[in-house]
């Protein structure tokens, strides 16, 4: 890890274990907009942005430590705006929807939306609440901003399906160790649920789920970072998080039994955010439609498609 | 705590696009394919050729990794990824080099004593032996610290007694590394145990072949009956084999070849369905490739640590385990999207189908069965 990277994950680490290690802060209805604050606060929005226009120039792969932060607490924050909206040429704040969608993680007045080269700015309006009790907001009426920005949707596009990846990836580390925490203290026909070789495979097929995920998605940030990003990569690593993240919701909820269905055991934080994420920032269904059609679409054929970085494709 | 691999330290893979080397291995196996050495979807990286290895050996492609001294050509780990998976993807027939290039060579290497390093290793670079592996024994499957095959210590070496069974490519093979008990099994059940390079022409050795349900004669059993075997032939201190072939595992399980067993019906799959355009098909597609572009992500994390040196524990067993599972996925999500009847002697998909079905139950055995891959993965997690 980079000194910069270790910085930011104190940094992140500080800030949202201050906030929410204590389960009962989650009941203040005040708490996301003190934490938006806080995470203004410290600075962690700047991230991304420049040196030369004031942020960190921080890499994708820093970055994705406070994304991963966010997740490993389920921080009821619009993560993936906070990070990117300010590396935007629009004054915040505003709700950022993904390239092509007309929906964002709110609560804002304002929502910025992105189509091919063109960022628009809107007036939003309250549309949906979302599985983890998020409001989204939609835009209304004509654009009040617009910039033409070329190649802003592809940049969009990845950097925002890499750093909700990033965040599953916390909320599922922590979601696999509540529930091997749980299996190893919770006892039933006189032994720990642990020592059950169903429940021993079972966590381990969640565990497993993860490991892949969270190589994948560290290939992706670091093919970002060092410039040789394919789609294939940053799309095939969310739609693997988005697996993962099903398989660990599941089994976490098996193993917690009755207990982890309920409102007063933290679990719930962590699938929900992970039910939410994994259609987010490239909806899994579609980005699975979408390698499936570069696929075929490929004269070089399946495995140059898979393999060859695109100088390949052109030296 | 939960850290089977975590993110924040992940150590990169260093990227290099190996386009040059990548080309050149393409066009190698297109001269094998317009020969008729190569045929795609009819046989498995099992399948035994010597005449291929040799020829790959010719070009560089087999130990790649081992020092020059000792015949290799000192590339990278990575530029052995690359050519390994590509002779994978087009089907080539590895058998008789595979096992002695992914895992006996490098164990050789590590814990062989010189001679056997230098009369090996460079037979081993031209290609020109096979190894088998000598691990499970009638008794002995999933449970290999079970294992009954001795080795009793005489004048100059070890005479070695007991049965192998599951080694591929045992009748062609010169040599199997030969997990075997140097001392009684006592409270450790994990101790006395030894690796042994024996010469299969050692008098003494019989091998019977185990016809396989794809009607193929890879699998055998080998007899060992008071088998003399040199003392330089033992690999690392003696007693210290359960170590041994835990490290061994650790080559035998991360490769490309526990992904891309299937790959043929993938490819055919692609084929078919740029014609076809069916939306339903190229999204299942889509997952498929999804799956193993991250599998893969891990596999060559994998590689660059074992490159390194590092030992990488349970996320080895993690990778054959999902990978195999895409192996056995891809032909059982073909046959429910492809109008393919698979037939052994049909076109290239009805064949390349017919072999995937026929061989995927293997995939998930081979190797170490899934169910001992979830017990591995299950304790480095700390349960039990």
């Amino acid at each position: 890890m980079s000194e910069n990277a270790r910085l930011l994950d104190d940094m992140a680490e500080r800030m949202f274990g201050q906030f929410l290690a204590d389960p009962l802060a989650r009941a203040d209805a005040t708490l996301p907009e003190r934490l938006a604050e806080a995470a203004v606060e410290a600075g962690l929005p700047l991230a991304l942005v420049p040196e030369a226009d004031g942020g960190m120039g921080a890499t994708l792969e820093d970055a994705a430590i406070i994304a991963w932060r966010a997740g490993y607490h389920a921080a009821p924050l619009p993560v993936v705006t906070l990070l990117l909206a300010p590396t935007l040429p629009i004054e915040g704040p505003f709700a950022l929807a993904a390239p092509g969608a007309q929906l964002a993680e709110g609560p804002s007045e304002r929502i910025a939306l992105v189509a091919a080269d063109t960022l628009t700015l809107h007036a939003a309006e309250p549309a949906v609440t979302a599985l983890d009790h998020r409001p989204w907001v939609r835009p209304t009426g004509e654009a009040i901003e617009t910039h033409s920005l070329a190649g802003i949707e592809d940049r969009l596009r990845m950097q925002g399906a890499c750093l909700t990846a990033a965040a599953m990836l916390g909320a599922m580390q922590r979601a696999c160790e509540i529930t091997i925490e749980y299996a190893n203290t919770r006892r039933q026909f006189g032994r720990p649920l642990a020592a059950f070789q169903a429940i021993q495979h079972r966590i381990a097929e969640a565990a497993s789920e993860q490991t892949v995920a969270q190589a994948a998605v560290a290939g992706a940030i670091r093919a970002a970072d060092g410039g040789w990003s394919r789609p294939i990569l940053w799309q095939s690593a969310k739609v693997q998080a988005g697996r993962a993240a099903s398989v660990v919701t599941a089994t976490a909820h098996q193993v917690l039994g009755a207990i982890g269905f309920t409102e007063e055991h933290v679990l719930h934080h962590y699938s929900k955010k992970l039910w939410v994420w994994r259609d987010a920032w490239g909806r899994q269904a579609a980005l699975e439609a979408g390698i499936g059609q570069a696929a075929v679409a490929d004269a070089r054929g399946l495995w140059s498609h898979i393999v060859d970085t695109e100088e390949t494709q052109h030296g | 705590m939960f850290r089977l691999f975590p993110h924040p330290d992940a150590q990169p893979e260093v990227h290099d696009p190996a386009a040059a080397l990548r080309a050149e291995v393409r066009a190698f196996l297109a001269e094998e394919r317009e020969s008729g050495a190569i045929r795609p979807g009819r046989q498995g990286w099992t399948t035994w050729d010597r005449g291929f290895s040799l020829r790959a050996a010719a070009r560089g492609y087999v130990g790649m990794t081992l020092p020059p001294e000792f015949g290799g050509h000192g590339r990278s780990a990575w530029e052995r990824y690359v050519v390994c998976e590509e002779m994978l993807a087009a089907g080539a027939p590895l058998g008789s080099h595979w096992i002695a290039d992914r895992q006996s060579a490098p164990q050789i290497l590590r814990h062989g004593s010189e001679a056997v390093k230098r009369a090996i290793l460079p037979r081993v670079a031209r290609g020109e032996i096979t190894f088998g592996i000598g691990m499970s024994e009638p008794d002995s499957g999933s449970d290999l610290s079970s294992i009954r095959t001795r080795a009793d210590p005489v004048e100059g070496g070890f005479r070695l007694d007991g049965r192998k069974i599951w080694t591929t490519n045992a009748q062609h093979a010169e040599y199997i590394i030969c997990l075997c008990r140097t001392a009684p099994k006592g409270e450790d059940r994990y101790a006395g145990l030894s690796q042994l390079v024996v010469p299969m022409d050692s008098p003494g050795i019989t091998v019977r072949p185990l016809r396989n349900l794809a009607d193929e004669e890879e699998l055998n059993e080998i007899t060992f009956d008071s088998v003399f075997v040199p003392a330089d032939h033992l690999l690392g201190q003696g007693g210290d084999g359960w170590a041994l072939v835990n490290a061994e595992l650790a080559f035998e399980r991360s490769g490309p070849d526990r992904i891309l067993s299937s790959f043929g019906v993938l490819a055919v799959m692609a084929q078919m369905l740029a014609e076809t355009r069916d939306p339903r098909g190229i999204a299942e597609l889509g997952g498929l490739v999804a799956r193993l572009t991250a599998i893969r992500q891990l596999s060559l994390q994998i590689n660059a640590m074992l490159g390194r040196g590092e030992k990488v524990g349970g996320i080895a067993t993690v990778m054959k385990d999902l990978g195999t599972t895409l192996e056995q996925d891809i032909p059982e999500v073909a046959r429910r999207l492809m109008d393919i009847m698979p037939a052994l002697d049909g076109d290239t998909p009805a064949a390349t189908l017919a072999t995937a079905i026929l061989n995927a139950p293997c995939y998930s055995l081979r190797g170490g069965t899934r169910e001992i891959l979830k017990g591995i993965i299950a304790r480095e997690l700390g349960l039990r």
